[in-house]
């Protein structure tokens, strides 16, 4: 092909599809035809799927096979087996708490972040960042070098003498393990929806305030927390909801001790009750779809704010 | 006066609350800078020291972890993870970005019914449990392939479907913010002043929006390239991603061994992201 043949080609598809965008980009047509191929892959891989996995979720699972017919059977084993109830609350019990000390950590680390600005504020947004552009199995592995017996933690606590070997606290291959470890993924989670948040906070009120005589806890529960709420709920959502889901940090980091995606994969993997692990998916499923619904009020709450 | 004197003494008490208050906020804030990075500075400490376990305190210095992994490389199945996951991660991050950039354009110019809901389902993804992503996928992929009568294997494209999936919600949020940012208008001027509307989205519209795309790029590839749950549902026998891979190796090889890859994927991700950054500044973005 010439060069001035490329040129004339490049002219007419210019031409073309000029005139394509001209016809089509003030009409209905035009608005579905932008969003309709997104809105099909969601459909496509995420609504589908769901249905497939809630309609396996009742079929009957009797000798080793999936049967004909539905039931509720894997919804009645999973809520009054004690094993199985254990584990719910279990993995419950570690979300709230991840969730609790995250918003501890997270709430202080954004408020500085936006507030001291410069080196300090740059310093936190990469020590925040940082984590999460890294593997979660090399996150682990890192927890595993601080947390095991003879680790960072444990080797400097009997270096000063504050523990012996024989009573060095576990920290690893239990619940405390997952839950510094759940901590340390999901805290960014949490520290970026209050900071884009409290970038629109003018920090004259907290001035004004001071000035009219409150005390910094006032200005925290009575001002900072209110405005900033829509990030603050948009974080607690986020990271309740995602710990809840978290396979591969509990899973490295628990040991024998178990939560529910555990449960999910190793039912799938290791036997072929699908059904089971689909009922026990879809209490997850449940789950996040509250948090969606809720989420999607927090969403029209920080309309304009340009958070998460 | 007894009064004063009280209200001197509480006025010292509050500055000594205050100066108090304000030691501990700043302790805090270490103490938690240092929660954030100490577990990637401590693989990177034991790649370095001489002993095969992560002993602490490190023993000496050496290179010795580094220079015997290209001959356990292959062995340990590394190598080819690590293609497979790179293609898929930039296949993910193209798919994804193009598909946002799309819904992100219909979603900020124009007004849909219902734009709440439309906005909530389009970023429910970000929400969504990866884990159950993966299975759910894997059985409608089973299901589809028993209506159309056929065994649909796992291979890279199953993978990818996943991968589109759960990382979608990114690249529409920063081409999202990138495109409030800037001002319709310019794209007018350019065609008044006689480019057409293809030149005018190319030359005008794409350059502007630039640090979004690439940041939503990013976002997706970080994403897929470390992505575990999913994978492990949708991969098939000769797709075995990286994040697989360095999960069995966190049982079954020398803790140094490990620490030393770790380290040159940590290595490999940040010089990524340092070099997206120094070229399209997508830090805003992020």
């Amino acid at each position: 092909m010439t060069r001035q043949e490329s040129e004339t080609t490049f002219g007419r598809v210019n031409e073309r599809l000029s005139s394509v965008l001209r016809k089509y980009s003030d009409t209905q047509f035009g608005k579905y035809a932008l969003i309709g191929p997104t809105l099909f892959v969601v459909a496509v891989l995420m609504i589908f799927p769901t249905i497939i996995l809630l309609s396996y979720s009742f079929n009957p699972y009797d000798q080793g096979a999936i049967q004909a017919g539905s039931t509720l059977a894997h919804y009645v084993r999973a809520f009054t087996t004690t094993l199985y109830q254990d584990t719910l609350v279990r993995t419950i019990k570690i979300a709230v708490i991840v969730t609790i000390i995250d918003f501890v950590l997270g709430f202080p680390l954004a408020y500085a972040a936006v507030r001291k600005g410069g080196w300090m504020g740059k310093l936190i947004v990469i020590a925040t960042l940082a984590p999460l552009t890294i593997d979660l199995v090399v996150r682990s592995f890192g927890w595993f070098i601080l947390l095991n017996g003879t680790g960072v933690i444990n080797s400097t606590l009997m270096e000063l003498g504050l523990v012996t070997r024989g009573n060095a606290p576990q920290l690893l291959f239990n619940e405390t393990g997952i839950i510094i470890g759940l901590s340390h993924v999901m805290l960014p989670f949490m520290v970026f929806p209050i900071i884009n948040v409290m970038h629109t906070i003018p920090h004259d009120l907290e001035e004004a305030a001071q000035n009219l005589g409150a005390n910094r806890l006032t200005v925290f529960t009575r001002i900072l927390v209110p405005l900033a709420l829509p990030g603050i709920s948009a974080g607690i959502l986020i990271t309740f909801v995602v710990s809840l889901a978290s396979y591969v940090t509990p899973a490295l980091l628990g040991g024998g001790v178990r939560v529910i995606p555990v449960v999910i994969t190793e039912t799938f993997t290791s036997t072929s009750n699908w059904p089971f692990a689909s009922a026990l998916s879809m209490i997850l499923v449940g789950v996040a779809l509250l948090v969606i619904i809720a989420y999607q009020r927090v969403l029209k709450e920080m309309e304009g704010v340009g958070g998460v | 006066m007894a009064t004063s004197d009280d209200s001197a003494r509480s006025i010292r008490f509050d500055q000594l609350v205050s100066r108090a208050g304000s030691i501990g906020y700043r302790a805090l804030i270490w103490a938690t800078i240092v929660f954030l990075l100490s577990p990637l500075v401590v693989v990177v400490i034991i790649s370095f020291q001489e002993s095969a376990y992560a002993t602490w305190p490190p023993q000496g210095f050496t290179l010795e972890h580094y220079t015997a992994l290209p001959n356990q490389l292959g062995f340990l199945g590394v190598e080819e993870a690590l293609f497979v996951s790179v293609e898929l991660a930039v296949a993910t991050g193209i798919v994804s970005t193009v598909l946002g950039a799309l819904a992100a354009f219909a979603i900020v110019r124009y007004d849909f019914k219902y734009q709440t809901t439309l906005e909530t389902i389009l970023i429910s993804p970000l929400i969504y449990p990866w884990i159950v992503v993966g299975l759910s996928l894997l059985l409608f992929i089973n299901r589809v392939g028993d209506i159309l009568g056929l065994t649909i294997e796992l291979n890279f494209w199953t993978l990818l479907l996943g991968h589109v999936m759960f990382t979608l919600p990114y690249p529409i949020r920063t081409i999202g913010a990138s495109l409030q940012n800037y001002d319709d208008s310019l794209e007018e001027a350019a065609q008044n002043l006689g480019a057409t509307e293809l030149e005018s989205y190319l030359r005008v519209t794409v350059p502007l929006i630039q640090p979004g795309l690439m940041s939503g790029f990013v976002f997706a590839f970080i994403l897929s390239f470390n992505q575990y749950i999913v994978s492990l549902f949708l991969s098939g026998p000769e797709t075995t991603t990286m994040p697989l891979v360095l999960f069995s190796l966190f049982y079954n090889t020398a803790p140094a061994t490990l620490a030393a890859i770790a380290t040159l994927l940590m290595a490999g991700v940040l010089s990524v992201i340092f070099v997206m950054e120094y070229l399209f500044g997508i830090s805003d973005f992020m």
